[in-house]
Order: structure tokens, then sequence, then C-alpha cells
């Protein structure tokens, strides 16, 4: 499965520290060709200490990254010349227009057939007039400049940091249909982002750090799955409200009229839960699993406390 | 680094440009009045020798005992060169600043570096870009001088010592940039420091070199003045003064090596 491929960005005990203050501590993950990983934290979690380690602004404190099995500090050209990279505070050259600076870029990185027709065709899709100057641009029309400017080169791996911040919905999903594309072409995208539900469309796996920790690493579908999910009943007549109270790993029983609902955290037995309800008269049930997004929360919540 | 220095020059050609006009206007109306300063020599020389000798010292930067400001020389080396270099070397210590200081503060370095250029390209097309810039600007102070032979006869001096002594400028602002991008890639980011250091060489290196010409106790520390080894005016009279030359090269490469080789241990700013 996904495990068995081969791994595009693989890092061992990463770890910076900025004088005192560790960013990122034994940082030990893995994302392979072909999927779409996504890094999730909160602010000052360490994603982008961590994309600026595996770029190479930032030399690793202790540990070593690779990137296509080229070390990331003394094969950083190399690597960069294979990756497209969008940061969140993106500064274009101002006076230049949108194809002066491709132009550009094509010379920087080498003369390469298509690659203007590729930034045209990229540009049609987000919209973007290449021919207008960069200065002044609004947020949003600096992130599709930032997209074609990454993706023009057709890398093989895309570096996205908070990649949709700015754009409409519309556009959004242009990006998605995008990241779909670069997927089934067998490119690989690494990005962080702070939007759950745009991560749980487009993600295959999620990778979610804190305090420079990396936490969890799991498949969308297993951490929606494995972590909790919700449970209602709607019972004809009386419920047992307070016998799904007693079960282990039942949480947050609420009762409206005949609804009964409630949290079934990972040690909860389904099986039990069942066979309570059918003791009385259940007209419906309904299985939820939770969001992205509600894990995230459920997670740090948790955490914290 | 060949595309660094392209993209630098591209968004520093029109400060390049309003810097050869501007000296080129200025430069013409000093030396519009050189032939009234030539034809009334006598007087002038009176004007000067009622100055105190440390005035004259810190302008000339040389031996007080030649002053002769109808010569065409020390005439340019104190109405001109002496305190033009330190306003391109202002500029130059700009441009260091701008390539990391700056570009680290405004993002700009985060694209730049996520492209396949190495830190030392990077670093080496931006000290290109100052190089050419600043050879561009000289060379509108020379076409600039000679138009000025042409309009006023009076200024009458060697074409080829007068284009060597902005070779002078030229290596004086070589070592400027090199302690500019040295300190700019040793100071750590973010930080103020960097600038007000350069700026505190640049100016200070000439005030103390104005003042060991008065003070005694500060002559020892003229050697270690990058104004000890530039002076148009000498060049103009005498050649080339190979020795000043020879510690301008030399210091300037040394301080870039070693900016090229700090440069890839460098901590960019997040």
């Amino acid at each position: 499965m996904v495990q068995e491929r081969e791994a595009v960005i693989q890092t061992q005990n990463l770890t910076h520290r900025y004088g005192k203050v560790t960013a990122i501590e034994n940082v030990n993950l893995a994302v392979y060709r072909g999927e779409i990983f996504g890094f999730l934290g909160p602010n000052g979690a360490g994603k982008t200490t961590t994309i600026r380690t595996l770029l190479d602004f930032i030399r690793p404190s202790a540990g070593s990254a690779t990137i296509f099995g080229l070390d990331t500090v003394r094969d950083s050209v190399t690597i960069r010349r294979r990756i497209g990279y969008l940061p969140t505070e993106l500064t274009l050259l101002d006076n230049w227009t949108g194809i002066q600076y491709l132009r550009w870029l094509e010379q920087v990185r080498g003369a390469q057939d298509g690659y203007l027709a590729e930034a045209q065709r990229l540009a049609e899709r987000l919209e973007f007039d290449l021919s207008r100057s960069l200065k002044g641009l609004s947020t949003g029309m600096k992130r599709k400049m930032g997209l074609i400017v990454a993706l023009a080169h057709k890398p093989e791996l895309l570096i996205l940091d908070e990649p949709t911040t700015g754009l409409d919905p519309l556009m959004q999903q242009v990006f998605h249909e995008l990241m779909h594309e670069v997927r089934a072409e067998g490119r690989t995208v690494f990005l962080s982002s702070h939007n759950l539900p745009e991560v749980e469309a487009i993600c295959d796996r999620v990778g979610i750090i804190r305090d420079g920790h990396l936490e969890a690493v799991e498949s969308v579908t297993n951490l929606t799955r494995a972590a909790f999910r919700w449970l209602t009943f709607t019972f004809d007549g009386a419920s047992p409200q307070d016998e799904f109270r007693a079960l282990l790993g039942v949480h947050d029983v609420t009762a409206e009229g005949s609804r009964v609902r409630m949290r079934l955290s990972g040690e909860a037995s389904l099986d039990a839960v069942i066979k309570l309800a059918a003791r009385y008269t259940v007209t419906d049930i309904e299985i939820e699993h939770p969001t992205l997004e509600e894990i995230f929360l459920a997670y740090y919540g948790r955490k914290e406390r | 680094m060949l595309a660094v220095f392209r993209k630098s020059f591209r968004d520093s050609r029109r400060t390049v440009w309003w810097l050869s006009v501007g000296f080129g206007l200025y430069l013409l109306l000093i030396m519009g009045f050189y032939p009234t300063i030539k034809s009334q020599a006598a007087e002038w020389q009176e004007l000067i020798d009622s100055y105190p000798e440390s005035i004259l010292a810190m302008f000339y930067g040389g031996e007080v005992a030649e002053f002769d400001i109808t010569e065409a020389g020390i005439y340019i080396q104190t109405q001109f060169g002496g305190y033009s270099v330190l306003i391109l070397g202002a500029i130059v210590i700009v441009q260091a600043f701008n390539a990391f200081t700056n570009a680290e503060r405004d993002h700009s370095l985060d694209m730049m570096l996520s492209l396949p250029v190495s830190r030392r390209a990077y670093l080496f097309g931006r000290v290109l870009n100052t190089a050419l810039g600043m050879a561009l600007v000289l060379g509108a102070w020379l076409i600039t001088f000679l138009v000025s032979m042409l309009l006023w006869p009076e200024f009458d001096v060697s074409v080829g010592r007068l284009a060597l002594s902005i070779v002078s400028a030229f290596l004086f602002l070589m070592v400027v940039a090199g302690y500019s991008y040295l300190l700019a890639v040793i100071v750590p980011s973010s930080r103020h420091f960097a600038g007000p250091i350069a700026y505190l060489l640049l100016i200070g290196s000439f005030l103390i070199y104005g003042f060991s010409a008065m003070v005694d106790a500060l002559k020892p520390l003229q050697p270690f003045l990058i104004n000890h080894y530039f002076n148009m005016g000498e060049v103009i009279r005498g050649g080339v003064q190979f020795g000043d030359w020879t510690v301008m090269i030399s210091v300037a490469i040394i301080l870039l090596a070693l900016a090229g080789w700090l440069v890839d241990r460098k901590e960019f700013g997040v």
C-alpha cells in the first residue's frame, strides 16, 4: 500500500533550535511518491520550520532529511530544481509583469520545452492575466501567481505552505482539481494548511505536529474512522440514556425528544451499545464519522488537558 | 549567478541611471567653476591660506603643504571625489542589506532560494550587480569629465590618469561592498545592527582619517582606514598608486571570499 512506495521526503530525528528555543524535535516523517500529504498544526507548532529546513533555508540542529534520496543540505540546489514551492508570505518581483517573471524563471530553471505554455494553461485555469503587472496584486491574485510559479515547471514534488489563503471558493475548487491532476500524474504534494475541510478533501495522509513534535501520521480515512464517531438512536418510547452513559467509551450523551446522541471513543464497544439499544424499540440509527476538523480539535483539546 | 545578477540589475537599473544623471549634472556644475578658480588662482590661494590647516587636511586627505586648489587633481578630490564616493558607498551598503536583511524581512529571499540557485551564486550575483552598477555610475563620471575637458579647456589633465583615478574610486567602493556584504551575511537576520555598523565604518573612516591629519595620536590608525588608500587627486597628479590598489583589491577579495564562505553557513530568518 502507501507505505511500500518510494519515500520522496524522509526525515530522521530532524531537529531545529533557534538559540535555546526548540522549534522542531526528532521529527521522523516519510512522504511517499504520488500522495498528497497534509501537514497540520496550530500556529507556532513547527510546520513552517520543518518546510524551511527541508528547503535548506535553515539547517538542522540535529538529525537529517532527504528529498528524492538526496541530502537536503548537501544537494539542496539539485533538489530545488525538482520541486515547486509556494510560501505563506509571498513576495513577487513587483516591477515585472507575470510573463516577464516567468521568462526569467524559465532561464533560472534551465530552458524547458513547454514551460511557458504550461504557465499559460495554468493562468487560464486560475483566471490570471499574465500580461498584467505584479505590482499591487491582492492576496488572492498573488496566490494565483504563486501557484503558477510553483506548478509551471511540472515539479516532481510540490511544497505548499497555506496554498489557498486568499483564494475564493471557486479558485479553491480549481486548486483541488489541480492537486488531483498532480497526484494522478504520480507527482507528490506536501502541503500545510489550516483549512481542514480542504485537507480532508484532497489529502491522502496527514501529519499532525504539536510543539515541534510530530504527534501522529495517519491516512485521512483511518484518522476519521479510528478517532471517534457519533451515534444517534431514535427510540419509540423510553430510551436508556443513563445506561449508555455507564458504558465504557461512551461520552457526551444528549437526548432531544426521542433522539439520543452520543460520542463513541476508540475504547467503546459498538456491540455493547447496539445490544443495549436493542432492549428498547429503535426506529432509526445514524452513525457519523467525525470531520478532520473535529478530530484535530479533539486531538488538541485532549492534549491540552 | 547570472540569473540573479539579471534580476538584481533590472531592479536597480533606474537607481543606476538616475545616479549617473545626477552625478553627471553635479559634476558639470563643479567643473563649470574650475575656469574661474583657475583664472583667479592668486585670490583663491590667499583665501585657502587663510583657512586652518586642519580644515584643508580634512577635505584633502593628503599633505597640506601641497594644497593648491587650482591644481586639477586637488580640485577634483576636494570638491567632488572625496565625498562623492561616500554617497556611492552608502548606495553600496543599501544594496548589500537589500540582498539579505531586507530580502529576508519582506520574504523575497524565500522565493529566490526556493529556486535552483546556490546561496553563493545568489551572493555573487548581487555583488556583481553592485560592481556593474557602480562601474556604470563611475563611467558616467568619466564621460562627464571628458565633456568638461571639451567645454572648459582650462581643465587639462591626462585622460589616462583621470580614468585610473576613477578605477581607484571603483576599488574603494568594492572594499565598501566587501565589508557590507560580509556584515549582511554575518549579522543575524531581522536585526538592524549591520546597516549602521557599515555606515559607521564608511563615515567613521572618512572622519578619523581627516582628524588623523591634525591629531598625531590618530596617525597610527591611518593604515587601517580605507581612505588612506584612496585619493583621486594623487592618481591624477602622480599616476597609479600600486600599493594602494594592491591593498584595496586584496581587502575586497578577502572580504567577499569570507562572505562567500559564511553565506553557506547562514541561518536565514523565518
